[in-house]
């Protein structure tokens, strides 16, 4: 019976290809797909270096000080594209996945999950460069309370990374340690939720974002209170975490399509 | 490249058991701050002058930051900070002189890790008590108790993964660019790499200085935050 249905079409499509190229040429679209979160920090660099050309109209004397602080912060914001970075470099030069054993379906599916994963890394970017922005701000309006106001900043933008680096976790995982390559079951089940488990950790753009707002808040108050640094940093924390809630339900799905999925029993 | 980036065993101990450049690296390094402290602390004179002054900067420094973060009642907390924002510097930094830092290893972020999530859990019961303690699980309502556990287990790990991805993701891209400028040099007919003598300068400067000197600074800081909130 011809088949015209167009998955199992595409599919066979894919099987006929050797399955060293079939992985190969999912590694070069996982490259490709990390790199999506070079949006990130575009953005996020972007907005603190306006808050600094603003901050030096503001207070010409102390533009040293605010772009030295705008750096930094842009320097962390850059760290989920540094990390997106690594994650295609392995895809292209270090590929484990080519000598894994297992169904070439699945491996050729967990390289393009590992790269989806990494395309949370556009919330932490955005983020930490408007804590950056915030606290160049800061220096310039209040050059005194400029030292807790950056420790304020680099503790908010560090806790801002979290979902990106569960994103990394996962797409790690993906790469050396997917349990689903050498699973039982339906190849198209196993690939399938491989996919699944990289695009929930897109979900890290939330957290990532909010917790880089709650961190750019938290600079701009202790700029302006310095005196009150460690009851900000506690309610910034506080918040974050909660903020972090989601990205969490993220990372646990991720992790129970791999390591508990129910779903594989049910064929 | 199977396994290309991962650290190299150096030797293996009777009975199997394999000692990586994460471990030789280590031990170089404790020797390093072993003998540095010991020279550091003879003859110590009233009126400090020449090396007894910088590291009294250093011991101050360490104190002042402990207690302007943590609160001046949990200043006893000090060394132990020092400890491990001296050793996550010198580890991260190690990558300048050729080392592998052991920090490119998960297994030592993710063993400093768990002796943050340790001292976190142990010194909030010992300040509120174990009941009152896991009464705090239950906040704002005892709905919340899985995500709140599953809250608690997350934080050594973004702790850990943190370090780890910043310092290996250093590593790999060092490691392919030199790799990249060797081959460079080798096409072009030269038998000395000598793209490699100037160009890495300024990743360097980013990877290795700069993330390198941030990323000990902001485990430490957050160790001591996540700390002083659980005793609080």
């Amino acid at each position: 019976m011809e088949n015209t249905n167009f998955i199992v079409l595409f599919l066979n499509w894919l099987l006929s290809f050797d399955k060293k190229a079939l992985i190969l040429a999912a590694s070069a679209i996982g490259a490709g797909f990390a790199m999506i979160a070079g949006i990130g920090p575009g953005i996020g660099q972007g907005y603190a270096a306006g808050k600094g050309a603003e901050a030096t109209s503001i207070n010409p004397k102390a533009a040293k000080h605010s772009t030295m602080i705008m750096l930094l912060g842009a320097g962390i914001a850059e760290t989920s594209g540094i990390l997106a970075l690594v994650i295609a470099l392995i895809l292209l030069f270090g590929n484990p996945l080519v000598v894994q054993e297992g169904d070439g379906l699945v491996i050729a599916v967990s390289a393009i999950a590992a790269g989806i994963s990494m395309i949370a890394g556009i919330g932490p970017g955005v983020g930490q460069g408007y804590a950056a922005g915030k606290g160049a701000e800061a220096a310039s309006m209040n050059p005194d309370g400029s030292r807790p106001s950056t420790l304020v900043m680099l503790l908010g933008s560090a806790v801002a990374q979290t979902s990106g680096i569960f994103a990394l976790v996962i797409s790690l995982i993906l790469m050396y340690a997917n349990p689903l390559v050498s699973g039982h079951g339906a190849a198209i089940v196993l690939a399938a939720s491989t996919l699944g488990a990289g695009i929930a950790m897109i979900a890290g753009i939330g957290p990532g974002i909010g917790q880089g707002y709650a961190a750019g808040k938290g600079t701009e108050a202790t700029g302006k209170r310095p005196k009150l640094q460690s009851g900000i940093i506690k309610t910034m924390i506080l918040g974050q975490a909660v903020a972090q809630t989601t990205g969490i339900y993220a990372l646990v799905i991720a992790l129970v399509l791999m390591f508990a999925n129910p779903l594989i029993k049910l064929l | 490249m199977e396994g290309g980036f991962g650290p190299k065993i150096v030797f293996t101990l009777p009975g199997g058991i394999p000692v990586t450049e994460t471990v030789t690296n280590t031990w170089l390094i404790m020797v390093l701050l072993i003998g540095f402290s010991f020279i550091v602390t003879r003859k110590f004179e009233r009126v400090p002058k020449g090396l007894q002054n910088a590291v009294e900067l250093l011991v101050d420094g360490i104190y002042n930051l402990t207690a302007q973060t943590m609160g001046e009642d949990k200043i006893a907390f000090a060394p132990y900070i020092g400890t491990i924002i001296i050793y996550l510097i010198c580890a991260n930094l190690s990558g300048l002189f050729g080392l592998r830092p052991p920090t490119a290893d998960v297994n030592t972020t993710m063993g400093l890790a768990i002796i943050t999530f340790v001292m976190i859990h142990f010194f909030g019961m010992k300040r509120k008590g174990v009941g009152g303690y896991l009464k705090g699980f239950l906040d704002p309502f005892p709905v919340m108790l899985p995500l709140n556990i599953i809250g608690e287990l997350a934080t050594p790990i973004s702790l850990s993964f943190r370090l780890f991805g910043n310092i290996v993701g250093g590593l790999i891209i060092m490691n392919l660019l030199y790799g990249g400028l060797q081959s460079l040099s080798l096409k072009l007919g030269i038998g000395i790499p000598i793209f490699q003598a100037a160009i890495p300068a300024p990743l360097h400067l980013y990877f290795d200085l700069f993330a390198g000197v941030l990323q000990s600074f902001i485990f430490s800081m957050l160790t001591m935050v996540f700390v002083s909130i659980a005793m609080d």
